[in-house]
């Protein structure tokens, strides 16, 4: 069976163009390493996360819809919301572990979409790599699909957490290649591979996170 | 910084700091004299809010509070449950004040606490810092005069020593629960 790509909302296709462009004519965007997003198939693209910018830019910028967690209480504000749900968003509670947004995640993996997480669980305060969440690396390992690094760097510059507009300075968003991890079934695996799977994450982040020439 | 974009100011020594180009935070003497750095230098170069010698309270410090009720809103797209979500109840302005034991929250509506043994997650959400009790209370302080990142450092230390003291280990994660070994 030839699986189908999946078609995204028009709004989102249209956020998708209008981030895009703008961003690209206005301050720069530079995109590097399209060809290692799946083009069929499941995978879960993790990504550093540096500003606001990030979840706009990534989507942007990616051949293939992603569907990504976003913080919950944003699907209760006005219009945002609704944005929020056909941009392929879905809430999560950052307080506690939440259940539902983890099995949502792999209930759209094993339909075969791209899935968005933020290995730092929150925006970095001063630009720097933050620690890994294990939790999304026990994700990465119980899906067992491919991981797709994804580095973005400029948009701490652009728009720190600190700050309360952005300023139009350029962005690079580097897709590396997939990582395959094979699928643990047993917690147990997955806890005895936890440490080597986050090192390699999280090197192949800093790496891709600091690779271009935007400084230059 | 302030999350609203003014310009601030510190009161002891009338330092004001802006944003520069990209992440670069221009510090302005009272005497005119300015500087400008990264915000991870400046950061390198602040004394830590927060470290096992600290003392063990701070405030009162004026904050916005809000407490998530329990009845969360199922939250659909094409006819599919995607999630979940907390409502909050309306913002309640009062001070804020750590001691040994908790946090303690007075309005004039009345008062809260908040022991450091019934934290059960601890983290910063935008520019609020969000705290679960083993009870399930939720609740989002935001800072009028101080930071997030300030508060979210004395509240780890001070989870840290209450956890240490009360023989449950070593902490070793905040957020989406506080862990410890």
């Amino acid at each position: 069976m030839t699986p189908q790509r999946e078609r995204a909302p028009a709004i989102y296709r249209v956020s998708q163009w209008i981030a895009r462009t703008g961003w690209r004519a206005l301050a720069g965007l530079e995109v590097r390493g399209l060809a290692n997003v799946p083009s069929t198939g499941p995978f879960l693209l993790i990504a550093n996360h540096e500003s606001n910018l990030d979840p706009i830019l990534i989507q942007a910028v990616c051949p293939r819809p992603v569907h990504a967690m976003a913080k919950s209480s944003q699907f209760l504000v006005p219009l945002v919301g609704q944005l929020m749900k056909r941009i392929l968003a879905f809430p999560v509670r950052r307080y506690q572990v939440d259940p539902y947004a983890v099995r949502l995640v792999l209930r759209r993996l094993r339909a075969g979409k791209g899935v968005a997480v933020y290995i730092e669980g929150e925006r970095s305060w001063d630009g720097r790599l933050q620690a890994a969440r294990p939790g999304t690396v026990r994700l990465a390992l119980k899906a067992g699909v491919p991981v797709v690094p994804c580095g973005i760097e400029g948009s701490y510059e652009a728009w720190p957490r600190w700050a309360s507009r952005p300023q139009l300075l350029p962005i690079c968003i580097t897709f590396g290649a997939p990582i395959h991890f094979p699928q643990f079934d047993r917690r147990a695996d997955r806890e005895a591979a936890l440490a080597d799977a986050t090192t390699r994450i999280m090197d192949e982040l800093r790496n891709l996170s600091t690779g271009s020439n935007l400084g230059a | 910084m302030r999350a609203d974009g003014r310009v601030d100011r510190c009161q002891a020594c009338g330092t004001s700091y802006r944003r520069g180009r990209g992440d670069q935070i221009i510090a302005q003497t009272a005497g005119g004299l300015e500087e400008s750095r990264p915000a991870a230098e400046w950061l390198d170069a602040l004394e830590p809010p927060a470290s096992p010698q600290a003392p063990a309270t701070a405030g009162p410090e004026q904050v916005k509070l809000r407490r998530a009720r329990r009845d969360f809103v199922p939250i659909y797209y094409r006819r599919e449950l995607i999630g979940w979500v907390e409502r909050f109840g309306e913002r309640v302005e009062g001070t804020l004040s750590l001691g040994p034991e908790g946090l303690r929250f007075d309005a004039e509506a009345g008062q809260m606490e908040i022991r450091l043994d019934q934290l059960t997650a601890l983290q910063p959400s935008s520019s609020s810092l969000q705290l679960r009790t083993r009870e399930g209370l939720v609740v989002s302080l935001r800072f009028l005069e101080s930071s997030v990142i300030r508060w979210e450092s004395l509240l780890q230390e001070a989870v840290r020593r209450s956890w240490a003291a009360g023989g449950k280990g070593r902490v070793v994660d905040f957020q989406p629960r506080i862990v410890s070994k």
